[in-house]
């Protein structure tokens, strides 16, 4: 038994041996490391477009994208291996920004920048935070709703909001921005749950938003558009197409077709390729040992908030 | 022949046919290390997977236990869940005069926490007869109701106040060495989480210190033979006197223990707390001690096997990140791997039989 096991292990020695390469991937110039929030998520699917194209573009080597499925913990675990692979900067879209004071403090001890992609910083202290206008996209829409209400023969004054989950901190906003507009023009928000970013969830939040109001909802608007899918699709389902409008956030494909055929009436429409991009030459700037760009807004972390112009799509799936 | 001497045995057997997973762990890395040495040949690279292993080996310890007695534990994660919660709920109500000492009343907190959930969990196994299958999995949605009671939404340690990040992310102040004063400050490290002795992680020798004593528990204490009885024979257990429903609960209450100390751990290692965090973990925990070679019918089983195969199961995903396979694929790799892993030992007695079968022809004997 044991002579059996030394010869495998030799075996297996003599086979690692002969499979040994001088390359250890070790290349010139810089190597930035990507983590994304979840690449099953249509919104993140562009900014992984958009890191990708950039770094091709500067000629920077990018590691696999490090997909953390959604996931708090597979979110460290693989940021850390990231950096532990001796990236230049770590560019990152996180699922839990409340977990990001790990893979912060071992970035600060390595020296290398963090920038941070959308959702939040978690309370940490980065070198840059890129996200939408979030508050204008949820005013938007809120604009765009009070434009088109007249066109339906819709009389009720309630609308009602579907939230993203509590840990998107940034997101918060967009719900208020929205209000920001409907209020003072006389409506009155009466639900505002929480969808968790999930279909499935809003789904069943709109059943029963439908089961307690019925028709006296005018609107619902949901803050991004996997939400506004599932709730389109209970609206949808209850035969109340047209009689409840319904606004997402995102301005993903499924999104503009759904406007397009009808279930959907307008989408905030963020622009997450370029914020990717944008992400890839921030870090580049600071690598090269460049100052960043200025902006005056901070975000609540006390971080360089650079915000994106947003743009609204319309019930016709065409830009407002 | 005459005894002359008393014939002297070693209570110390180190069979190698037992650990198969060392062999299989050390060619594994082996051959990372010639595919990709830059990762592969440099100790942060192992510092980084024994920390990360560290989390589920001491799980695992636990776990161990049970399943060496014939069942096990799925509601480890809800318990680590709860834990984290109530750990950031305490200290984020105590006062900020005294970190230190919410803190440690946390982590007291914690631990009595856990030894009351294994308790929990051991009384309806043992005493109220229900499957170890249906209780732990009843159980890990109670829990994580529980830590949603608790703490609804993330809460991150990094915001509680900068003393509270030296027990995460190592942005406090460095070691104070001091006793527990009368204003109850406290040694804490900077960084629980990154703090390194040699070069190694701190949550490396915290696994190692807890597997040695679970071994010793395991071996040396009757408690231990008395769980390897009852996952070896409930029947012969049960005449031989065991009492069997104790013995259940006790193990239930070891598995409570060690989570809890994974619970802190995972605390440190995460830097917040969520309700929904963490997820899946029992499976990774029970697939650490069944690649080790505990069979889950229990019986037998070793602690340094559940250790080595939770570095193997951690270095998967690492290394398939490294050698640049998509993460379309990793899910599938893992799994192959695992199924792999996980027929060593029926590949193993295959061959041990047929080698015995070769070895008593060639004598003759048959």
């Amino acid at each position: 038994m044991k002579k059996f096991f030394a010869i495998l292990l030799a075996a297996l020695m003599i086979f690692s041996l002969a499979a040994c390469k001088t390359d250890d991937g070790k290349k010139e110039g810089l190597t930035f490391g990507w983590s994304v929030y979840d690449l099953a998520n249509p919104f993140f699917i562009p900014m992984d477009e958009g890191v990708k194209a950039k770094c091709a573009e500067l000629g920077i080597t990018l590691l696999p994208t490090h997909d953390e499925k959604g996931d708090a913990t597979e979110m460290v675990t693989g940021a850390t291996a990231l950096i532990e692979q001796g990236i230049d900067a770590l560019i990152i879209s996180p699922k839990e920004p409340s977990s990001l004071s790990s893979i912060v403090a071992l970035a600060e001890e390595k020296g290398i920048p963090v920038i941070v992609v959308d959702i939040g910083t978690g309370g940490c202290k980065v070198d840059a935070f890129i996200q939408s206008d979030m508050r204008n996209g949820g005013q938007q829409a809120g604009d765009y709703f009070l434009n088109i209400v007249g066109d339906y023969e819709i009389t009720s004054k309630n609308v009602a909001i579907i939230k993203v989950e509590t840990s998107a901190t940034e997101a918060q906003v967009r719900g208020e921005g929205f209000k920001d507009k409907v209020v003072p023009a006389g409506y009155t928000v009466v639900e505002e749950q929480h969808g968790d970013s999930s279909k499935d969830k809003a789904y069943g939040i709109m059943l029963d938003y439908i089961a307690k109001y019925g028709t006296d909802l005018a609107a619902v608007f949901c803050e991004n558009d996997e939400m506004a899918l599932g709730a389109a699709a209970a609206i949808d389902e209850k035969g109340m197409t047209g009689k409840i409008l319904v606004f997402g956030y995102d301005g993903n494909n499924d999104a503009v077709a759904a406007c397009k055929a009808g279930s959907m009436h307008g989408t905030a429409a963020q622009d997450p390729k370029g914020m990717g991009a944008y992400g890839v030459e921030l870090a580049y700037k600071l690598c090269n040992g460049e100052t960043l760009p200025a902006t005056e807004y901070v975000n609540g972390d006390g971080n360089k908030f650079y915000k994106f112009a947003m743009y609204m799509i319309g019930k016709d799936g065409e830009r407002v | 022949m005459k005894p002359t001497q008393p014939i002297k045995t070693s209570n110390f057997h180190f069979n190698i046919g037992d650990h198969v997973i060392i062999i299989a762990l050390a060619a594994f890395w082996i051959f990372l290390i010639c595919i990709r040495p830059s990762t592969f040949f440099q100790l942060s690279t192992y510092a980084t997977i024994a920390k990360e292993a560290s989390l589920y080996a001491i799980c695992g310890i636990g776990m161990t236990f049970a399943i060496i007695s014939g069942a096990f534990d799925l509601s480890v994660a809800s318990q680590i869940a709860l834990s984290a919660c109530v750990f950031t709920t305490i200290v984020s109500k105590i006062s900020p005069d005294n970190p230190g000492l919410g803190i440690f009343i946390s982590c007291v907190v914690v631990i009595i926490l856990g030894l009351l959930m294994g308790l929990v969990n051991g009384l309806l196994i043992a005493r109220m007869r229900i499957p170890a299958f249906i209780t732990t999995l009843a159980m890990q949605n109670v829990y994580r109701g529980l830590a949603q009671l608790v703490s609804n939404s993330p809460v991150p340690i990094a915001t509680l106040g900068k003393e509270y990040q030296v027990f995460t992310s190592g942005t406090g102040p460095a070691i104070r060495l001091g006793v527990i004063s009368p204003n109850f400050e406290l040694v804490y490290i900077k960084g629980l989480a990154f703090t390194k002795i040699l070069r190694l992680p701190l949550f490396f020798y915290i696994m190692i210190a807890l597997a040695v004593i679970g071994t010793i528990i395991l071996r040396k204490t009757r408690l231990g033979r008395n769980v390897l009885a009852v996952g070896n024979s409930k029947a012969a257990a049960r005449i031989a006197g065991i009492n069997i429903p104790q013995t259940q609960t006790i193990t239930y209450v070891l598995v409570g223990l060690f989570t809890a100390v994974t619970a802190l751990l995972f605390i440190s290692f995460q830097g917040s707390s969520n309700y929904g965090v963490p997820q899946g973990t029992e499976f990774t925990v029970i697939s650490a001690v069944v690649l080790g070679g505990t069979a889950l019918v229990g019986g037998k089983g070793s602690i340094l096997n559940t250790v080595i195969a939770a570095l193997f199961i951690t270095t998967i995903p690492l290394a398939l990140t490294v050698l640049g396979i998509a993460s379309d694929y990793h899910g599938i790799i893992n799994g192959a791997i695992l199924v792999f892993a996980f027929s060593i030992n029926t590949i193993n007695a295959y061959i041990n039989d047929a080698m015995v079968k070769y070895r008593a022809r060639k004598e003759k004997k048959f």
